[in-house]
């Protein structure tokens, strides 16, 4: 656990770095051309791609999965069905930052197509890495939903037919639930407007097979 | 994995429900879809099954993988209402009502009894197939938005429209599932061939075609607005596959969602012209009820000017805005409501839902009541009073936005079409001073709300592209 902390602390150390440098070009181009200023949450948001943030975001809070199923890397938990959280022998509030750490990636992406594409250009991240994750209410089904809910692209390019029926085995293995019911409503519309292949996917798996 | 509904045949008559008119509708007209349920006595009762979900884990049996099918209490099917009574619980609330079943207290939680247990669970997995199930529906309407025909076609088997109409206007249904219902009904019965916008009119920004000659018609005759045709031979026609689909297709009058549309008022006169601010789930309600007025109106089955008008009175009373309350005050008129009610058990004119009558027959003075935040004063005045003291401090270049964006709707073309009750400036200070809430307050449940009155404007919008 310390060396994990160790860690995080240098990862911290040399994002800062990387922040600083990305904050000193993004304000030279801002003065250059002062009407295409981002707001500053988009900023944060691509200096978080920019400098990998995300990245070691993303690694550190799929942990838990990670070490069930056998992948490298990665802290020793197991899920509390009583309390809805992971727990850890050493280190008691690990559940409530996995919980806050999904928080934050979804912060990271939210309302910003750039980084949402880039989140999604990991294969892996979506499928199996926050797929794994859903079923535990750590928010891992919160930040799908906001990465897909309004990209139109994304819908139509990366929804596909494995994570559809990565999420109906969800419901066959972990039970009813809507959450995950609502992933498949989610995917059908884009801000009113119908994403046609995803109709049709969910009509074929879901009510023909 | 997913929950069927279907309709049983009752042994007696007596076990249908018919449809009952509102005051706004005289009588049934000749031809409307629905007319044969009717005419057999009403709709039959529906249930829902879930015992073709096995082999799946429940978590509210202790995680294990079930062998069977799931079972609430020893059903695998009940009447759709049994199903839904604790939709609209919280989990802690549901915690609350087991415990109340059991006659202890919330907590004794770990020291429950095998079968104590049993029940528990069987409520808490009710309770989750509820969520569930309207999460489904939801599904259901989603995959049929944009007329997408492969699902539209697949699920009006399952769901045909005297169903879905006997269960969007079923008082004993949480507001949560029947919105579920009317996006159902919306995008699987309403918004389909043969219907089309403005009856089927070429509008800006599509193509506009130039007609050499004009012929009035007068708008107070039945079917004046353009019917939607299939002729005898029409490939729809003749690749039906129900004959509730021929029904659906053939049906040429503008009666056609007659049980709708009497619905759709009924509900919207209900309100009183008043929204409750934090009423989550009936104001989901109100807005998906609004996109079906929308689309029945511009589909031109509002067909005559009295029954447009019949829509746009409560819709106005609505859009207004000022009777509009919270959570909390509705409540707190509640209580006084009940004083009232103690004080004098005669029955007065006042209407009951007016809360500048309530507050003065019982005599209370509002800023004396310090239960009441002195911030929701002026909701307590009378709407004449209101109309001269509003002066909401918007942003002027708000204003002149909204005065174009209502010219743009045609609020001037529905005002002069119709009642002349409501001048243009009286619906321009109205909208204005939505605008203004929205402007301030911008917390969920009033963003709701204005998404409401944006709506309601597109209704408003619909008639005047009928003209």
């Amino acid at each position: 656990m310390e060396n994990l902390l160790i860690d995080l602390i240098k990862s911290c150390g040399e994002f800062s770095g990387r922040i600083e440098r990305r904050f000193d070009i993004l304000s030279k181009e801002d003065a250059k051309a002062p009407e295409a200023k981002e707001d500053s949450s988009v900023m944060f948001q691509t200096i978080a791609s920019d400098v990998k943030l995300v990245d070691a975001v993303f690694q550190l809070f799929s942990s838990p999965t990670r070490v069930q199923t056998g992948d490298q890397k990665g802290l020793s938990m197991v899920w509390d069905d009583k309390y809805r959280c992971f727990k850890n022998e050493q280190f008691d509030k690990i559940g409530d930052i996995i919980i806050l750490g999904w928080k934050c990636l979804r912060t990271m992406f939210q309302k910003n197509r750039r980084a949402e594409n880039y989140f999604a250009r990991h294969n892996e991240w979506v499928n199996p890495g926050i797929i794994r994750q859903i079923p535990y209410k750590v928010g891992a089904a919160r930040a799908f939903e906001t990465l897909i809910s309004d990209n139109v692209a994304l819908l139509e390019q990366e929804v596909d037919k494995s994570i559809i029926l990565a999420f109906i085995n969800l419901i066959k293995s972990h039970g009813p639930e809507d959450r995950l019911m609502n992933f498949f409503a989610a995917i059908c519309t884009c801000q009113g407007a119908p994403i046609k292949s995803n109709q049709e996917a969910c009509l074929n798996l879901l009510l023909l097979n | 994995m997913l929950i069927e509904t279907f309709q049983i045949e009752p042994s007696s008559r007596a076990k249908r429900t018919p449809w009952k008119l509102s005051k706004f509708s005289n009588n049934f007209p000749e031809e409307y879809l629905g007319k044969k349920v009717q005419d057999e006595g009403g709709f039959s009762p529906i249930k829902v099954r879930w015992g073709k979900m096995k082999t799946m884990k429940g978590k509210s049996n202790g995680g294990s993988l079930l062998k069977d099918d799931f079972k609430i209490g020893e059903k695998q099917e009940c009447d759709i209402t049994e199903f839904f009574k604790f939709v609209s619980k919280t989990s802690s609330q549901m915690d609350s009502y087991i415990f109340d079943h059991k006659g202890g207290s919330v907590d004794d939680l770990d020291d429950l009894s095998l079968e104590e247990e049993a029940i528990r669970a069987s409520l808490t997995l009710q309770w989750e197939f509820s969520l569930y199930y309207i999460s489904q529906i939801k599904l259901f309407a989603n995959m049929c938005q944009g007329r997408s025909y492969n699902c539209i076609s697949h699920l009006s088997k399952n769901f045909p429209y005297p169903m879905l109409m006997h269960l969007v206007s079923n008082d004993k249904l949480e507001f949560e599932v029947r919105t579920a219902f009317c996006m159902l009904l919306k995008n699987l019965w309403v918004d389909r061939y043969p219907h089309s916008s403005n009856c089927g009119r070429p509008s800006v920004p599509n193509l506009v075609w130039v007609y050499n000659v004009l012929e009035k018609t007068d708008v107070d005759q039945e079917g004046a607005l353009l019917h939607f045709n299939l002729d005898q031979g029409h490939p729809c026609l003749e690749m039906r596959e129900t004959d509730a689909d021929f029904e659906f297709l053939s049906m040429k009058s503008h009666t056609k969602f007659f049980l709708l549309r009497d619905f759709l008022v009924k509900f919207l006169a209900s309100l009183e012209g008043v929204q409750t601010i934090g009423k989550k789930s009936k104001n989901d309600m109100v807005l998906i009820i609004l996109r079906l007025a929308a689309d029945l109106m511009s589909f031109g089955f509002f067909s005559t000017r009295s029954k447009i008008v019949q829509l746009c009175e409560p819709l106005l009373e609505v859009l207004d805005g000022r009777a509009d309350i919270t959570v909390e005050l509705r409540s707190t008129l509640g209580f006084l409501k009940k004083e009232l009610e103690k004080k004098r058990p005669k029955k007065t004119n006042a209407s009951p839902s007016s809360p500048c009558h309530m507050v003065s027959e019982a005599g209370f003075e509002m800023t004396e009541n310090p239960v009441l935040p002195a911030a929701r004063k002026d909701q307590f005045h009378s709407r004449s009073e209101n109309k001269q003291a509003t002066c909401f401090g918007v942003d002027p270049d708000l204003i002149t936005q909204h005065a174009g964006n209502m010219t743009i709707a045609g609020v001037d073309a529905f005002h002069l079409s119709t009642t002349g009750k409501c001048t243009p400036e009286y619906l321009n200070l109205l909208a204005r001073r939505q605008i203004g809430k929205s402007r301030w307050s911008v917390d969920s449940d009033t963003l709701r709300i204005m998404n409401c009155k944006q709506n309601m404007l597109s209704v408003l919008r619909s008639v005047a592209n009928l003209r």
